[in-house]
């Protein structure tokens, strides 16, 4: 996993696409993420600097190391730090990060402190300014507008202190206007010369996510309303110990003929990408009908040891009381999806019989809706 | 006997065959009602009076007091054998009399956040006239005792506070300067996410916590340490970790660290 991230991060984006984007989190329990983070920027370094990377430069803001640690670490992995100035530039919001030595400076208290080539930034509560300083020395260091140059951040935790998480998002999504995020976990173990990452296969645990959904509806819910929120089992909560891959819907527009890309724009209608727009869109168009403004489709497939399991989930984002006027509607179109469902797979030869197992409606008050079916594929 | 006893925590802490106090630079010691964890401080404070940098200087200490007066700790590193009094005269004993701090907010002219700068000004400045005066840069130690009486002067603000440790963290990057904190964990116990001590801990190279046994309360043995020694580069480039856990008996001038279960 690790090396693919490396790779993901040396590839860049391609054109329309938007740049992978990476977030590490770690736990008081298992505090490793700085170590995992130094290490793929390490693998990023060394990458741009080999002009190997589809970036040609890095802006690393440093909140939680100084400047000198990131340039004894660029040494250590062997890179030419003297020439380093061409390709990474260091925003230091570590080393006075509220301007509280300055202030000194004023009264007379001064200590001669380690130079280094790194840029000062002394008010870590503005994002607005922090924004634009990254994009400033991004473009300073990278040259030509069309150069792309990728942005690190050593600790959002400690952006978060001095900033509200309403503004520190907005700094994170003007980086990179979206937050599609790709989630996957490798096993690590510390040795004294560093992070060992130990290389398991891509398919063994990979789940990829939408985050903007959590963003949009960050709604302040009651105490009541959490723990039923709580209650609610997610797909990937069923899945224990099984190997499981939930892909995205665009993702399957692309690799199967059948499905169909759902727009998830506000009142946006569905936009079919292929001629044939099958038995599904037109469920899912139906849907539409029933006045679900905005619909994300999403197939879940797990397998474990015995029998092929499908597990499909549609999300419909919308206003509770649009959902509970179009109910009859609803009922109607989750009979009729399993009744096309069995008979798309049989169709595609993807398994000789589907029993469809359950499908229920789950609530989130406030929010709207998911319908969830679960069924077994014997092959 | 009794060194060996005594080396169980400077083996724990990473002390034991170095003259210097460590390549780990910020210690945080946790400790709660039952079990003072004040007597590992008073050891670190030995250790850093005690040290000597390679041209054969001593080190220096900046104490940040609001717990205990200059007599206290006076008193309990004599015992240790270490004068204060003589150690405050030669500068190398900062002592920063901090008992009635307070940042009150509101009025204008004196801040929370104005304190706190103040304070950091004076660490600063002191750590300023050591390197003047010849000390290294590697043997200056700042000790802070303690945090949650920090937390009381700054009227609860924890971004405040750690704002300034973070402050003064930048000293043991820039200065070579190593941070001692200590902090009472069982303050916290009853808080769902308690906002200090979890940066704390994330901050701190090494952590030391006294508890009581788990068992309840002995005649021979008065507590518990862990000491949680985080990923820290030595001079080599080579990290190292690990966790230890050994009892502790508080004697009338010293402290014996046995192994559970290795006392007769």
């Amino acid at each position: 996993m690790a090396e693919m991230i490396c790779r993901l991060l040396r590839d860049g984006a391609l054109d329309g696409e938007y740049a992978p984007a990476l977030t590490i989190s770690d736990s008081i329990h298992n505090p490793f993420g700085s170590y995992a983070f130094n290490y793929l920027l390490s693998h990023l370094c060394s990458n741009i600097s080999s002009s190997k990377s589809q970036v040609w430069a890095l802006v690393l803001i440093a909140f939680d190391h100084s400047p000198l640690f990131y340039i004894d670490l660029l040494k250590s992995n062997g890179l030419d730090v003297a020439a380093s100035d061409k390709w990474i530039r260091i925003l230091d919001c570590y080393s006075d990060p509220l301007g509280w030595k300055d202030k000194l400076l004023g009264l007379g208290i001064h200590v001669n402190f380690s130079k280094t080539e790194a840029i000062p930034f002394k008010d870590v509560g503005n994002m607005e300014k922090l924004f634009t300083s990254i994009v400033d020395i991004g473009r300073g260091v990278a040259g030509p507008s069309k150069v792309r140059f990728s942005v690190a951040i050593d600790s959002v935790s400690a952006m978060l202190r001095h900033a509200t998480l309403g503004s520190v998002s907005g700094l994170i999504s003007k980086l990179r206007s979206h937050g599609m995020q790709l989630y996957s976990s490798e096993e690590f173990h510390m040795e004294q010369s560093g992070i060992k990452f130990l290389s398991v296969s891509l398919e063994k645990l990979m789940v990829n996510q939408n985050l903007v959904p959590k963003v949009q509806f960050n709604l302040h819910l009651s105490e009541k309303e959490r723990v039923d929120k709580a209650k609610v089992v997610l797909p990937f909560e069923h899945q224990g110990a099984c190997h499981f891959t939930l892909l995205w819907l665009q993702e399957m527009v692309k690799r199967s003929r059948f499905m169909m890309a759902g727009s998830p724009s506000p009142r946006g209608k569905l936009t079919p990408t292929q001629r044939d727009p099958g038995p599904l869109i037109n469920l899912l168009l139906r849907l539409q009908a029933a006045r679900a403004r905005s619909t994300i489709f999403v197939i879940l497939m797990m397998r474990d040891l015995i029998l092929m399991r499908t597990q499909m989930m549609i999300w419909i984002f919308d206003d509770i009381d649009l959902i509970w006027k179009g109910w009859d509607n609803i009922i109607a179109f989750t009979t009729e999806l399993a009744v096309e469902l069995e008979k798309l797979l049989q169709a595609l030869r993807v398994t000789k019989h589907m029993e469809l197992t359950t499908a229920n409606f789950c609530f989130l008050r406030g929010v709207g809706c998911f319908l969830w079916i679960q069924g077994n594929l014997y092959s | 006997m009794e060194k060996m006893k005594q080396s169980l925590l400077d083996e724990a802490l990473g002390l034991e065959e170095e003259e210097e106090i460590s390549t780990s630079r910020v210690f945080l010691i946790e400790d709660c009602v039952e079990t003072s964890g004040d007597f590992v401080l008073h050891h670190l404070m030995k250790r850093a009076l005690s040290s000597t940098d390679r041209t054969g200087g001593g080190g220096v200490l900046l104490f940040v007091a609001l717990a205990h007066p200059f007599s206290h700790y006076d008193r309990i590193l004599r015992k240790l054998g270490c004068n204060l009094i003589m150690l405050r005269d030669n500068n190398r004993f900062v002592f920063f009399n901090m008992l009635k701090l307070d940042c009150p907010d509101g009025d204008g002219t004196h801040t929370i956040e104005g304190g706190a700068v103040e304070l950091y000004g004076r660490i600063q400045k002191a750590v300023e006239i050591s390197t003047s005066n010849g000390c290294n840069k590697g043997c200056i130690t700042i000790m802070i005792d303690d945090i949650s009486l920090l937390e009381i002067a700054a009227h609860g603000s924890a971004n405040h506070i750690l704002n300034f440790v973070h402050y003064c963290h930048t000293l043991t990057t820039e200065m070579d300067c190593s941070l001692v904190m200590l902090n009472h964990s069982d303050i916290y116990s009853s808080m769902e996410s308690p906002g200090l001590i979890l940066p704390l801990e994330y901050l701190a190279d090494v952590i030391i916590k006294a508890e009581p046994l788990a068992t309840g309360l002995a005649t021979d043995v008065h507590g518990q340490l862990t000491v949680a020694k985080n990923g820290t580069a030595n001079e080599h480039g080579r990290l190292s970790y690990w966790t230890r856990n050994f009892h502790f008996k508080v004697k009338e001038n010293n402290v014996e660290y046995f192994y559970p279960g290795s006392r007769t």
